[in-house]
């Protein structure tokens, strides 16, 4: 299967009509979860009117960690299986997990400074997701740094699969380690611990991350497609005359 | 959902909520932008130097 995905012409295909279709189902799930968090989802009775910062944060946090997951995997199959597309796909999605990341950061620091009293905390869960975002910035610095393009895929694929060690840190580092950072509430053993009325926006939020990722991806992925035939096209020109 | 609006904007966490939901959509519309300037700029140059 994913060596049929591995050919550009038919990626290019599939993602002309695909990219639109993820994008305005983002714009919709967007449109109908940020009214619903802001405005109509219930204060909850011990955080108050600050869980509404939740709705932005939880979902940025499981998705900077589902889109290292998924770079990993596409740098596996780039290292391993030469996959065509695998690069180009790691690396497209590198600087969305970096907006994510930044978001999560960003918001929690929000959080906690209404909540605990205090903007940072040298805490395990905040203290390896910035490890993380600042994976993803390396990442993105070393695509940047090396101008042949295969030594560069191979190289950052390998920096990938080593960042990937970080990502069970990151999940499991309020059980392991005391933390400010209150544990699972969701993805946890013996089922979560919210109520529905917050769950329903939160998963509504999660997907419209999900969506978004997916349109910023394709579109990503398409800009390197189109990149590389410029550059090689040139090339072709240079070696001509 | 003004008395909601109300009673959120006098609450304690407002100046902590709102600006949240502002860089949410700020990051959201800055990728968008980014990547749909990106991709028009390199089919163009694919079309023209292919």
């Amino acid at each position: 299967m994913f060596a049929w995905f591995a050919n550009p012409d038919r990626f290019m295909r599939l993602s002309a009509w695909a990219l639109p279709i993820a994008a305005a189902i983002a714009v919709l799930l967007f449109s109908i979860g940020l009214p619903w968090s802001f405005l109509f989802a219930p204060a909850d009775f011990r955080q108050g009117e600050s869980v509404r910062i939740m709705f932005i944060h939880v979902p940025a946090a499981w998705w900077a960690m589902g889109i290292y997951v998924f770079m990993g995997v596409a740098s596996l199959m780039g290292l391993v299986w030469k996959h065509a597309l695998a690069d180009v796909a790691a690396r497209a999605a590198a600087p969305i997990g970096a907006a994510y990341a930044a978001l999560c950061l960003i918001t929690g620091s929000f959080w906690g400074a209404t909540t605990w009293g205090t903007w940072w905390e040298w805490d395990a869960r905040l203290t390896s997701m910035l490890v993380l975002f600042l994976t993803y910035l390396g990442y993105i610095a070393l695509w940047a740094a090396i101008e042949d393009e295969q030594r560069a895929a191979r190289l950052t694929a390998i920096l990938c699969l080593g960042g990937l060690l970080n990502i069970p840190i990151v999940h499991f580092s309020v059980d392991w380690w005391n933390s400010l950072h209150q544990p699972a509430s969701i993805l946890r053993s013996g089922g979560s611990a919210m109520d529905a009325s917050m769950m329903q926006p939160l998963f509504l939020m999660a997907f419209a991350y999900l969506f978004a990722f997916i349109a910023l991806l394709f579109a990503g992925m398409r800009t390197h497609v189109y990149r590389r035939r410029a550059l090689a096209a040139a090339l072709r020109r240079a070696r001509a005359t | 959902m003004n008395t909601a609006l109300s009673e959120m904007m006098g609450s304690e966490h407002w100046p902590y909520i709102w600006p949240c939901y502002v860089l949410a959509i700020a990051v959201f519309a800055g990728l968008a932008v980014r990547a749909a300037m990106k991709l028009d700029h390199w089919k163009k140059r694919a079309r023209d130097d292919g």
